[in-house]
């Protein structure tokens, strides 16, 4: 029965679902990506004449992806856990209403953990549908822009379906769980009452938790010119995480706090910004749900740019300490036949040479592993040795 | 101030709504508030009973309390022979379910359901099979058996009104409580809402008990109460509306 009242809730209100099912859907889609490439990699590297180098180069392809879908998964949680918090919140008197004709707490928690359910059910559905579809193309275009060499063959679908549809689920039963608990304590009377104002008053474990990330943050920025680089590599993808679960846990106090101070300039103008400063300051569960999200997007996402680029600096940097060669020798050149010098080395064949970002990872990059240039200079004239 | 005794309305199918000696206090920075203080009252089953009063005085208070959705500070509530103190949230929803039923001014019913859903809500969340022809009979008293598949936003606001007043009968509570249930309609609308309510306790033996600000929607009811600062100062039994709004005029001086 309560089953059915989700149902029918998300099928006639649907738009304030729209964002947790895009959401899921493509953290759906990556995961089953992410299994199903795996998957390929797996059975791949077991046919004979692959390279450790080849069998090396698709296990780190499949732990990037891997890290993508855990990401994905991770902001899909967020906006789920947005959504249900929004749609709690605006429905409150609804909620009561259901208490009071009879509705118990526990049937109003499965209303809204079965509502979550409904749109995962729909986001895996469509998510696992769209990555049988993806896979061939994503595996075509690992080939077609050289990532790799090798014929990848996707595995069988059900595979990925059976990895991607609990994870799916569970991130959506996770996400909603907090909202189905406050929404198991609406009061009945709730349904009597034109408006109520919402408390800014933190829980217990959300001062808990969000005071433990606070520490983290605190003690991270204060041994951070201590830690080892790959460790500070590290902290950097997962700190931003910890950020932002501490802004979510200060939420109902921070965001609003913001917002109003943002719109402040705004709201000496124009009456519009005033009503808008004003809602957003007391009906506190409307902004901390709409700016969880965003501050989640935006902090991973800034924060994996940032690392990324660090991380290719790190790596042209130790290239070019590694390649750096004091002296390089072309064969075949006009001045390889010059005089020997006194050093023993024909003068015209030798020249300084400081190499351009990117030569080395070009080189390395290339079958049999040795620099163009030192085989170059291997097949110098003996007599140029 | 008469005392009832417990034994008494516990057992006494006759009485739908007995309070006993029941105060209401909120605890505010400013002070303590007294919402209601000492009421004793008995509303017999099948009656219709108004309650009226000036703002603050206590009426949606006692409402909330006589239907266990607010905890009395001291005194007893018995609703259909049950005693609401020591209940659990729980069980009050369970009496809620089979005792209790409720209108209020708006938003009423749930949007995604139809009218026939609407009504059959209660029996559902209750686990109970739902006979079709019951919910339909029910909408029928009501004069909405016709736009049984319209889902509310489809409906004017009487219409509404009149679908929730069929889910609270099709549960058969002891009591309908009714929260200025005209306070949202206009006049023809109200009218006809007013004439369903009277016409269910006249001809069914319904118990209804209303909050209202209106001496013409009061007019509809067996018996008026008059509320002013938590206490009861007056009653008026078949008044018009005429004589309502004099009373009223009386205790607001």
């Amino acid at each position: 029965m309560i089953l059915a009242l989700s149902r029918q809730t998300v099928r006639q209100t649907w738009r304030p679902y729209a964002g947790a099912f895009v959401a899921l859907a493509c953290g759906v889609v990556l995961i089953a990506l992410t299994v199903n490439l795996i998957g390929a990699v797996e059975a791949t590297s077991h046919v004979a004449g692959v390279s450790s180098a080849d069998r090396t180069q698709l296990a780190d392809l499949s732990s990037m992806f891997g890290f993508m879908a855990a990401i994905s998964l991770f902001m899909a949680m967020f906006v789920v856990a947005s959504t249900f918090g929004f749609v709690v919140a605006t429905r409150r008197r609804e909620l009561g209403m259901l208490r009071l004709i009879g509705a118990t707490p526990r049937q109003v928690r499965r209303l809204i953990l079965g509502e979550s359910g409904v749109v995962a059910l729909a986001a895996t559905v469509v998510g696992c549908a769209a990555a049988t579809l993806l896979t061939p193309a994503a595996l075509w275009l690992l080939r077609d822009r050289g990532v790799t060499s090798l014929d990848l063959h996707a595995p069988a679908p059900w595979i990925a379906w059976s990895i991607a549809v609990p994870c799916g689920a569970g991130v959506a039963l996770l996400g909603s769980w907090r909202a189905s608990r406050r929404a198991a304590k609406t009061s009945p009377v709730a349904a009597l009452q034109e408006a109520g104002l919402e408390r800014r008053r933190l829980t217990f474990w959300q001062s808990v938790i969000g005071g433990l990330c606070v520490a983290i943050v605190g003690t991270v920025l204060v041994l951070s010119t201590r830690i080892e680089p790959l460790f500070a590599l590290i902290v950097s993808i997962l700190l931003p995480e910890v950020i932002v679960i501490g802004c979510v846990c200060f939420g109902g106090i921070l965001f609003p706090f913001l917002a109003s101070r943002l719109a402040a300039p705004f709201a000496r103008r124009h009456v519009s910004a005033r009503l808008a400063r004003d809602h957003v300051r007391t009906a506190v569960r409307t902004p901390a749900a709409l700016a969880a999200p965003i501050v989640a997007i935006s902090s991973i996402a800034g924060a994996l740019i940032l690392a990324l680029s660090f991380t290719a600096d790190w790596t042209t940097a130790l290239d070019r300490e590694q390649l750096r060669a004091p002296l390089v020798v072309e064969a075949g050149s006009r001045a390889a036949g010059g005089r020997r010098g006194s050093d023993g080395l024909r003068r015209g064949c030798t020249h300084h040479r400081s190499r351009a970002p990117g030569a080395g990872r070009r080189d390395r990059g290339r079958r049999g592993g040795r620099p163009r240039d030192n085989r170059r200079c291997s097949r110098a004239p003996r007599g140029a040795r | 101030m008469t005392t009832i005794a417990p034994d008494q309305a516990a057992t006494d199918s006759r009485i739908a709504v007995a309070l006993d000696g029941v105060t209401r206090t909120y605890r505010s920075k400013a002070g303590d508030v007294h919402a209601l203080r000492g009421i004793t009252h008995v509303f017999p089953t099948g009656s219709f009973t108004a309650i009226m009063g000036p703002s603050g005085s206590g009426k949606s208070t006692l409402l909330q309390v006589a239907a266990g959705l607010d905890r009395a500070t001291q005194g007893q509530v018995l609703v259909a022979g049950t005693p609401l103190a020591g209940l659990s949230e729980t069980d009050l929803t369970r009496l809620r379910r089979t005792s209790m039923g409720f209108v209020f001014q708006a938003y009423n019913l749930l949007d995604a359901l139809t009218a026939f859903d609407n009504v059959a809500l209660p029996a559902r969340l209750a686990g109970q099979r739902v006979a079709r022809a019951e919910v339909l009979a029910a909408l029928a008293r009501v004069g909405m058996q016709d736009l049984a598949r319209r889902r509310p936003p489809e409906l004017s606001g009487g219409q509404q009104q009149r679908v929730a007043l069929a889910r609270a009968l099709h549960s058969r509570p002891a009591v309908l409580f009714a929260d200025e249930p005209t306070g949202a309609l206009d006049r023809t609308s109200g009218r006809q809402v007013l004439e369903v309510l009277r016409s269910l306790s006249d001809q069914h033996g319904q118990t209804i008990v209303m909050v209202t600000h209106d001496p013409l929607a009061a007019s509809y009811a067996h018996s008026v109460l008059f509320l002013a600062d938590g206490q009861i100062v007056g009653r008026v039994d078949h008044a018009d509306a005429g004589q309502i709004a004099a009373t009223m005029n009386e205790l607001e001086r």
